[in-house]
């Protein structure tokens, strides 16, 4: 039975019967512990306290507390137990509507809007689950309860008995008036707040547009009247649920009042015991509760079946396609494609593609082209199943594709989208997704690293990739595998290419100033991961302090501050509204305010208070040199400067430079005594990696100077060292695990066609369908791709593409021409122009252009 | 009398490359007239650029972003044509010591191609920070797109002017004004 056509009930009863069993014997068992204390309190009353009996009393009353925690006990036991049944119940129905709702057909997809599936597969379910778990157990034990308790009532008094529960049919009559009434608005609420969800995400997602356009309004306008219904829908739901509580409340009431009244009466007439009647009120009480529970029930699955059938109402459709063949293997195709008489209609007007007939030989390389609108993505869509034919047929090597499972056609078939869609996760994640998808029904074959990088070389994505790499900050796990090499091509750029690199790269060298490194990273020249030596905790630590006054350059650092502050403030007062003016200053854009007041206050002195002193000294040490323009390094200050790094290192950081440099390694820090952990405060030393420091940053072992830090100039350069020493592989290999971001948005849209396209290469399917797909490439990753179509693939994979760039037309063996959804012509790029016709048009106006 | 302010001068010197590019730019027509704040905001965000000797400065048909001025040394400035390099111009630190005009006011491709005759030192000025400066000062703008588009046509005629005395004599085509009809 298909997924959306199955009952709720469906699930209840063919789903976790044993776990459902054990359920009812524990309720069995807990019917049992209830009805038992009542007995007992007719016994203290009539027997041990008529009878002045104290060891009766103590022996009732213990019964009667072990009863009522027995009774306690099972029935924490029956919660936990219907929660997980319910909740796993639910897991099931979840993943079995998922897996449905994946393989509805992308027309369904075009009409619905992911608010309504999203709150569908998640809140709405949700509510379910709690109804679920006590589907069976709920009625069952309220019940078999119900009728307990009834029977006991009788025992004690037909006539009383009788009468209490008396007043049950008329709440039969009430109750489910109301509930229907109840049922009605709650199927409007789930209505309202699906349409909510849709004008929100689709605000959420059209968010460029709203801002661009200022139609906060407008969109606020739009929820409001959802807003508006929900709140109309909601007063008239508790309107109508507290009804039902009041009347159920009301007929409680009675019973009471009737026992009250007769069974006074009788006892007073002594026709009836006061333990009896005692016992007899409890049972009423107690009567009452499955009653509550079987009407509460009873409103919970109104509520879960209107909610269960607006749920797999929406989904109620057959996927078009079953997701593996039947009764035979997946086959690999040759890549044969042919349709005969292809018609493909929307809304049974409009024809899209009109009785299109071709033929396409395997290995061809063929070109869709045409006007926008002429059919050329719907066809190239219904060749990769992703639509299907409205008439006529469409065979993969002899096979009709209407009669082919998903599988069989993704083992054969890749499609690349105009803008394809990139997962949340690493570059290495997206390149093998589609790999990994085959591989769960074992239809692919293992990936090796060797292959997947020459997939990224193939579409030009290694520059980028290489990027990635050298931007990447490397955990230490990340890092081992590399760890020597890497090393070494620091060693080979700082020795060896020292001369090449020195033009963009100032290397930290301990015995010389750094002029694009800051004063603070001069002075401190390391890192530490504990943040100890930050700018702005520097000037608060003592022992540093101490060492600056002790060396003299106190009050040089302030004078520093001073004129820096003064400088900037000058030159940037007016314009303190704009980042932009800020690059050149170690001044930060939100502290000109506060500057300026420091700069009034001090009229060219030295500040004497702590925190102007504070305020100055973080300028200083903020200040680079090569970059920051305000003012010029005072003179003779870059020697001292080396001589205080010096001084610091041995009597601060209690580094022994000497041995460092010796010896190449850092295990020599104090403050690290485990050669294992992270060190805390690790020197610029040549044989130590710089965890906190990007890859490009630890190779080039020291600063950019360069306002760009990637720029072209250094790419070249770092480029050539790592390919001389043959380890650009190695920094691919890191790349790879860049993170794209959600959706991807942290690569361009050229990085996201080439992912997508390595992708589709990785899978070596015989067909390729490429629907615009290098569209948002450069003009050299265009034309790289374009040869590999034309000579690496050529033969050897059926190659349909969709091109808007006719200048590519003349590498492909056959063109075809669409117009308004028909095949119009086809031929190679010389027969076509030499037919003067539709391609020799679209050719003329594409020159023109 | 506060003893700081006696040692100040002596340990901060003013001289950062504002005041290293402030004369530089001052002698550049294009900021004639230019008051002195002004002109110190842009030295302020001018870049210096170090170019070796035979170093290519701007690829011909690459995007051109800024405007360059040559504080020492000499640049050649051509232009590719059938695979063969034209000299169009040698521009050095004295006349006129700068290229790249057009580039803060237009996002052009460049036309030409500079190259380093020796070792050079540049300022350069982007037209990110052209555009930043105009947007407060918009009352400049006009004025300056002026200037700068009349020293284009100096540097073109100057440039055909440079041709036409390396032209060889069989390379003229005389142009005569047929005023008979």
């Amino acid at each position: 039975m298909r997924v959306t056509q199955r009952p709720l009930f469906y699930w209840i009863l063919n789903r976790y019967r044993g776990l459902q069993l054990i359920l009812l014997l524990v309720i069995l068992a807990s019917l049992f512990f209830r009805v038992f204390p009542l007995e007992m309190q007719k016994r203290i009353v009539n027997e041990a306290i008529h009878l002045r009996d104290q060891e009766l009393l103590l022996l009732y009353c213990g019964l009667y507390i072990g009863a009522v925690i027995l009774a306690g006990i099972s029935k924490y036991c029956i919660n936990v137990l219907q929660t997980i049944i319910g909740q796993k119940i639910l897991v099931e129905m979840r993943t079995e509507l998922y897996h449905h709702i994946l393989q509805l057909p992308l027309q369904f997809y075009r009409q619905m809007q992911p608010g309504t599936v999203i709150s569908a597969m998640t809140a709405e379910l949700n509510a379910i689950g709690f109804f679920l778990g006590g589907a069976l157990a709920i009625p069952v034990t309220s019940v078999l309860t119900f009728v307990a308790f009834l029977l006991y009532m009788f025992s004690l008094s037909p006539l009383l008995a009788v009468l209490t529960v008396a007043i049950y049919p008329f709440e039969f009559v009430l109750i489910p008036y109301l509930q229907k009434k109840y049922n009605r608005i709650n199927k409007e609420r789930i209505r309202t707040t699906r349409a909510m969800a849709n004008v929100v995400n689709e605000a959420i997602s059209g968010i460029h547009e709203i801002h661009s356009n200022a139609s906060f309004e407008l969109e606020e306008r739009r929820l409001a009247s959802y807003i508006h219904t929900l709140y109309g829908q909601l007063k008239r739901l508790f309107v109508v649920k507290y009804g039902i509580k009041f009347s159920n409340n009301l007929f409680q009431s009675f019973g009471p009042f009737i026992l009250f009244l007769v069974g006074g009466y009788l006892a007073i007439n002594g026709h009836f015991s006061l333990g009896a009647l005692v016992a007899f009120l409890s049972a009423y009480e107690k009567v009452y509760d499955p009653w509550k529970e079987m009407l509460e029930y009873y409103q919970s699955y109104q509520d879960a079946q209107v909610r269960y059938r607006q749920v797999v109402r929406i989904f109620d459709q057959e996927p078009p396609h079953p997701l593996l063949p039947e009764g035979r293997e997946v086959a690999r195709f040759r890549g044969e494609i042919e349709m005969k008489n292809g018609c493909f209609t929307v809304g049974g007007k409009v024809r899209l593609l009109d009785r299109i007939s071709l033929h396409i030989r395997p290995g061809e390389l063929v070109a869709l082209v045409g006007f926008s609108g002429s059919g050329k993505s719907t066809l190239a869509l219904c060749m990769a199943q992703l639509y299907d034919l409205s008439s006529g047929s469409l065979l993969l090597d002899g096979h009709d594709i209407s009669t082919l499972s998903k599988q069989e056609v993704s083992a054969n078939v890749t499609m690349i989208a105009q803008h394809p869609f990139i997962f949340t996760g690493t570059i290495r994640e997206n390149l093998l997704y589609s790999i990994h998808a085959l591989h769960q029904e074992g239809l692919a074959h293992m990936v090796t690293r060797e292959r997947m990088l020459e997939a990224v070389y193939d579409v030009c994505l290694d520059d980028d990739v290489i990027r990635f790499g050298f931007q990447s900050v490397l955990s230490r796990e990340q890092l081992e595998p590399f760890r020597e090499k890497l090393l070494h091509m620091r060693k080979v750029i700082t020795t060896e290419l020292h001369d090449t690199f020195s033009e963009v790269v100032e290397f930290y060298d301990v015995n010389n100033f750094l002029h694009y490194s800051s004063i603070r990273d001069n002075i401190v020249f390391g890192e530490c991961s504990r943040g100890l030596f930050d700018v702005e905790k520097l000037p608060y630590h003592r022992q540093f302090m101490r060492l600056l006054a002790d060396t003299g350059l106190d009050r040089p650092l302030l004078m520093l501050g001073l004129a820096i502050a003064e400088r900037t403030v000058d030159l940037l007062g007016d314009y303190s509204d704009d980042e932009f003016f800020f690059r050149y200053t170690p001044m930060h854009r939100e502290e000109l305010p506060l500057y300026s007041m420091l700069v009034r206050e001090l009229n060219g002195e030295l500040p004497e208070r702590e925190a102007d002193r504070y305020l100055l000294y973080v300028l200083a040490f903020r200040f680079i040199p090569g970059r920051h323009r305000v003012v010029g390094m005072p003179t003779g200050l870059e020697e001292r400067m080396v001589g205080l790094r010096h001084r610091f290192l041995k009597e601060v950081a209690r580094v022994d430079m000497h041995y460092c440099i010796s010896r190449g390694k850092g295990k020599h820090c104090v403050s690290c005594k485990e050669p294992e952990e992270e060190p805390v405060f690790s020197p610029f030393c040549p044989g130590q990696y710089l965890y906190s420091r990007s890859l490009l940053d630890n190779i080039l072992f020291g600063v950019i100077k360069s306002e760009e830090k990637m720029s072209d100039r250094l790419l070249h350069l770092t480029y050539s060292a790592f390919a001389r020493e043959d380890l650009l592989d190695e920094v691919l290999d890191i790349g790879l695990d860049f993170h794209v971001g959600s959706k991807g948005d942290r690569l361009s849209g050229g990085q996201r066609q080439k992912v997508a396209i390595a992708r589709a290469l990785l899978k070596e399917t015989p067909i390729l369908i490429m629907d615009e797909a290098t569209a948002s490439l450069d003009n050299i990753s265009q034309a790289r791709i374009q040869e590999l179509l034309e000579e690496k693939f050529h033969g050897r994979r059926t190659i349909i593409s969709v091109i808007h760039r006719l200048d590519l037309a003349p590498g492909y063996d056959r063109i075809m021409v669409l117009q308004n959804g028909s095949l119009v012509e086809q031929g190679t790029y010389d027969e076509l122009m030499a037919h003067k016709g539709a391609f020799y048009e679209l050719i003329q106006g594409y020159q023109a252009v | 009398m506060n003893s700081s302010r006696d040692t100040k001068p002596f340990e901060v010197p003013a001289r950062g490359l504002i005041d290293e590019a402030l004369p530089f730019l001052q002698r550049l027509p294009i900021f004639t007239d230019t008051p002195y704040d002004l002109l110190k905001l842009y030295a302020y965000l001018a870049e210096k650029a170090h170019f070796r000797k035979g170093e290519l400065i701007q690829q011909q048909g690459e995007p051109a972003g800024q405007l360059m001025l040559i504080m020492s040394g000499r640049v050649a400035i051509w232009q590719e044509h059938r695979g063969r390099r034209f000299l169009l111009m040698e521009l050095g630190d004295d006349s006129m010591s700068y290229f790249g005009e057009l580039a803060l006011i237009s996002e052009i491709d460049c036309y030409y191609g500079a190259s380093a005759l020796t070792d050079v030192e540049m300022l350069t000025f982007s037209r990110e920070s052209f555009h930043k400066v105009m947007e407060r000062f918009p009352g400049r703008y006009r004025q300056s797109v002026d200037r700068i588009i009349r020293l284009h046509i100096h540097r073109f005629v100057e440039q055909t002017n440079y041709l036409f005395d390396h032209l060889r004599d069989d390379a003229w085509r005389e142009f005569v004004l047929d005023d008979r009809a």
